[in-house]
């Protein structure tokens, strides 16, 4: 006869496995997801509520900036509606996993790990990750802060802040918020010292609270920003790639970036 | 095309998990402990013969149970900082915590008052008990054979609400989740991972409770 624990156990396993297959198999759709595109007549596309200039929930619910500007160009494009679907740091790959959106355009950081799970397009921007901290901080580089120690430092959960911050200030105390508004709020009301963003982030941030923000000497890490797709969609990579190297190309990119910014695009491929 | 669900990609991450696991355990014992107190505080306020006092125990029930723990959080953390109470991420989600469970074990507790019988009072008054030896030595331990049941409920309601401590920068067992599904963009396995560490921190808790009641409560009612 099974044990009161044994049976629990037992009931614990399977309800670890139905939760497996279900997720397994709501994922498993036919069609590519290009086909599924042109033929919906629209394009979904997985966007972040508040990272200005790239992105920006108005109170009406419209939304706006570079990146929901290149969302438009692309549904053009291919002669389609977009569709903009509100997501967090976390969202931008699960809904490309669920195939809830077809792409994600969110001043997303291209890398080798985060590959091997979605796709990612060649790159559009190429910024870096650099601190942000209030203006009346004593600090002024990244080479002042030695290995970290007693600094507090926001970043997003999970985002390439999780990787940079601990390899460059191992010694610093992280405190992680999954998204750009709380990361700001700590850092306004002093919960934490100093924030690491993108840079262009960062120039936005401080002209929209003059007098309160600066941001630190040295750079933290290069990101290349690219459109993520789901994996194994040959046809819509392919597309998407024409039209990413076109829209830098034609000058475009350069015109809208400096629209959104206020000054000129740094160059998008690395001298090497 | 299907996705291969790997435990694997994410074994790096697992040392992490006990601190974290640890973090949500610690967390949600002294919040359920904190907020029994304070709840039964307030229980005991809502039966107060004076108005004013009654009045305020019933504010207080309803101010707690009709907002959202999150904005409790977020008001602990990212707003008290401007009235100069600065707490860490521990402290504000234990502060929030708390304060929100005893608005609902205030009313479980209120449950187990009523159930008291009113000649047990009286009984125990004219035995020359001061109303604080009442209520240690005749009416609380009724109280709590009465509402040991509903409260294995909240214990593991606030045991589940102490995920949203992720907000406020805690690491713990919901941070964990999201922090390694963005990291290694595995986020099914960590909702796995994790769903499996709530379930087990839940029922371990559990049985404990009900443990600890076959001790306090040998005969009957227990739950």
């Amino acid at each position: 006869m099974p044990t009161k624990r044994g049976l629990f156990l037992r009931g614990a396993l399977v309800a670890a496995a139905l939760l497996t297959t279900s997720a397994t198999s709501a994922l498993a759709q036919s069609g590519t997801a290009l086909q599924q595109i042109l033929s919906r007549g629209t394009i979904r596309i997985a966007i972040l509520p508040s990272l200005p200039p790239y992105s920006k929930l108005l109170p009406n619910g419209e939304a706006e900036g570079y990146d929901i500007d290149i969302a438009r160009r692309l549904a053009d494009a291919l002669k389609v509606k977009p569709e903009f679907v509100v997501t967090d740091i976390a969202g931008r790959i699960t809904s490309l996993q669920t195939h809830k959106v077809d792409v994600t355009i969110a001043d997303f950081t291209r890398n080798v790990e985060r590959s091997t799970t979605i796709a990612f397009t060649n790159p559009y921007l190429v910024t870096a990750m650099r601190m942000l901290a209030p203006a009346d901080a004593k600090v002024k580089s990244l080479a002042e802060m030695a290995d970290g120690t007693g600094y507090k430092i926001a970043i997003d959960r999970g985002g390439t802040a999780d990787k940079v911050v601990p390899a460059a200030f191992p010694k610093a105390n992280l405190v992680r918020f999954s998204g750009q508004a709380d990361q700001m709020s700590a850092l306004l009301n002093g919960q934490a010292d100093m924030m690491a963003e993108d840079q262009f982030y960062n120039l936005q941030a401080i002209k929209d609270r003059p007098g309160k923000l600066k941001q630190l000497d040295g750079t933290l890490a290069r990101a290349e920003i690219a459109i993520g797709l789901p994996q194994g969609e040959p046809d819509l990579l392919r597309i998407l790639n024409l039209f990413v190297d076109q829209f830098n190309a034609s000058g475009d990119n350069a015109r809208l970036f400096e629209k959104w910014f206020g000054f000129e695009q740094p160059k998008i491929q690395a001298p090497y | 095309m299907g996705y291969s669900f790997t435990l694997r990609t994410i074994y790096p991450y697992f040392g992490d998990l006990w601190q974290s696991a640890l973090n949500t355990l610690s967390l949600s014992l002294l919040a359920i402990v904190l907020s029994i107190a304070l709840g039964a505080l307030v229980a005991l306020m809502r039966r107060s013969a004076l108005r004013p006092v009654r009045l305020l125990g019933a504010a207080y029930v309803e101010v707690m149970r009709n907002t959202p723990l999150l904005v409790i959080l977020y008001l602990v953390y990212f707003a008290a900082p401007e009235a100069g109470v600065r707490l860490s991420s521990f402290m504000a989600a234990l502060v929030g915590l708390t304060l929100n469970s005893a608005g609902y074990m205030a009313e479980i507790l209120r449950a187990g008052l009523i159930a008291v019988p009113p000649g047990q009072f009286e009984a125990a008054q004219s035995q020359g008990m001061s109303s604080a030896q009442v209520l240690r030595h005749v009416v609380f331990p009724q109280v709590f054979r009465t509402i040991y049941a509903p409260l294995g409920n909240q214990v593991i309601a606030v045991i589940l609400a102490s995920s949203l401590a992720t907000a406020v920068a805690l690491d713990e067992v919901a941070s964990w989740m999201q922090t390694v599904g963005s990291s290694s963009f595995r986020f099914f396995e960590t909702f796995v991972v994790a769903a499996v560490v709530y379930l087990v921190l839940c029922q371990s808790v559990n049985i404990a409770r009900i443990l600890i009641g076959r001790k306090l409560f040998p005969q009957g009612r227990r739950a």
